[in-house]
């Protein structure tokens, strides 16, 4: 369980993330929306002790992160398929994380079938596609086989095969009792996958509740969307005429 | 801890800009050591036998001021080339407290700058032996204690890269920097001529690392009656330099967002 209590960071005068308060349950996938700079991606990073937040907590079954000892066993996080050195080999970026947290390195062989790498272990991370790269981010969040897991946009770049494993698999590490928590503009995609919502606009904290009671009054998953965060969006574009 | 070492070690060996900067410090050294010793070489009939003789470890010694760059690089990089591919995320994932990341980095850095240091001038002298014909000197103790000192040196000068790497981020800038406090400010500052700016350049890194080796900058300006250090002392300068850039960088590194 992750848990946000009065989470709060700020940039100067801009507010990245207002105020939050609430708890990411286990056992269900929990999809993690809003608009760009809504601060989702902020929110995940603070979690897991990158950023600092300005006040507020976020833990992980009541402790901070950077208070874990071996945290790839305990949480897992997908932030940016390209945080990878893209010089160093699929296997051996692998085998530097599950060292640094005592994993056993025959469990990265393991996760780079599950992920479907196993062919490409030995080609340099530098040189996969974009969907091959979230597949070795995905890699990296199975390794320590956590009880939470953190996924940033894991569909980006996979190809139509590829979303529907990930559908699936978050699906299933869901339902081993895990929690997970998932962020994507995928509304459609969203809507297979979560049990539950947390919405962001602009900072706060603008829905957490059941996909079934989010949706219901609303034709979809994106239409409710749309009329929630209507007045949360940042960035536009000029429509075309 | 020994976990987080064990991953900086992997990382550290499976990259290619480690093994590039290792053989570009032999490469360099080469270049330095062989030209000097078939310049020696050539008799010169106005000087006895015994002023040209040449004695190889001076050579190991003065072929690190630029030697020394090559593995400043690889230190360097073992931070920055993570900010600039996103992967110090995952580093700090794994290991969130920041002070045993700098430390892993720094152990396994420090382990190859000290082998590395001494091989390097084992290699200057040989190289310099081998070409110098007759007039090559290879006292095998003199070697051996240049060789420790480069090592110490090496050691002492990774740490120092490493602290501005963590403070600065980015490979160019601490490089950069690294550079201009170790070879072209002390220079630059003792050409100036002015009694200010060569007291000042007496207390550069720079300055006070090369007169630990006995070849310093100090001396081939002739200032090196004027340095208010010793050989030790010097160490002892340059030592605290080390130690007060890497404290700096660990400052900023533990608290800026990664």
């Amino acid at each position: 369980m992750i848990t946000l209590d009065h989470l709060t960071k700020r940039y100067g005068a801009t507010t990245a993330v207002d105020d939050l308060t609430l708890q990411i349950e286990p056992g269900r996938v929990t999809g993690f929306l809003g608009p760009n700079g809504a601060g989702k991606s902020t929110t995940m990073r603070m979690i897991l002790g990158l950023d600092r937040p300005t006040s507020g907590t976020a833990t992980i079954d009541g402790r901070p992160y950077v208070s874990l000892r071996r945290p790839l066993r305990e949480v897992g996080a997908l932030l940016d398929a390209k945080a990878v050195h893209p010089g160093r080999r699929v296997r051996t970026h692998l085998v530097a994380m599950a060292r640094s947290n005592s994993i056993p390195v025959a469990r990265v062989d393991d996760v780079l079938e599950r992920v479907g790498l196993a062919g490409v272990a030995r080609r340099r991370a530098g040189s996969l596609s974009l969907g091959m790269g979230q597949r070795l981010g995905i890699a990296g969040v199975l390794l320590g086989d956590p009880r939470v897991m953190l996924f940033d946009e894991p569909v980006n770049g996979l190809d139509p095969d590829g979303v529907m494993w990930i559908r699936k698999l978050l699906r299933s590490l869901a339902a081993e009792g895990r929690t997970v928590l998932v962020s994507s503009h995928l509304m459609s995609e969203m809507q297979q996958t979560a049990d539950h919502l947390v919405v962001l606009g602009r900072g706060r904290l603008l829905a957490d509740c059941s996909l079934e009671s989010f949706v219901a009054g609303h034709g979809s998953l994106e239409e409710a969307y749309f009329r929630l965060t209507s007045g949360s969006v940042e960035y536009t574009g000029t429509e075309v005429a | 801890m020994l976990a987080a070492i064990s991953s900086e070690w992997t990382k550290l060996w499976s990259v290619r800009s480690t093994w590039w900067c290792l053989i570009g410090a032999a490469a360099l050294m080469a270049l330095y050591s062989v030209p000097l010793g078939f310049d020696a070489a050539e008799p010169n009939p106005e000087l006895s036998h015994a002023d040209q003789l040449l004695h190889v470890e001076e050579v190991a010694t003065a072929g690190l001021l630029f030697t020394q760059f090559a593995l400043i690089a690889l230190a360097l990089l073992t931070v920055t080339s993570e900010y600039a591919s996103g992967s110090m995320r995952t580093t700090l994932q794994c290991e969130p407290r920041r002070g045993r990341v700098l430390v892993a980095k720094l152990v396994v850095v420090e382990v190859v700058a000290l082998v590395a240091g001494a091989l390097l001038a084992v290699l200057g002298a040989g190289l310099g032996y081998l070409t110098a014909g007759d007039y090559g000197v290879f006292d095998v103790s003199a070697v051996a204690t240049v060789a420790g000192k480069i090592s110490v040196y090496m050691g002492v000068v990774v740490a120092l890269a490493i602290g501005l790497a963590v403070g600065l981020r980015s490979t160019a800038g601490a490089l950069v920097v690294a550079f201009l406090v170790l070879f072209l400010l002390p220079m630059v500052l003792m050409m100036s001529g002015m009694d200010l700016m060569t007291d000042v350049s007496y207390y550069l890194p720079g300055t006070a690392g090369t007169e630990y080796l006995g070849i310093g900058i100090a001396t081939l300006f002739g200032l090196s009656d004027g340095l208010p250090y010793g050989r030790n002392g010097g160490l002892g300068l340059f030592a605290a330099w080390s130690v007060a850039t890497l404290l700096a960088g660990y400052l900023v590194f533990r608290r800026r967002d990664a």
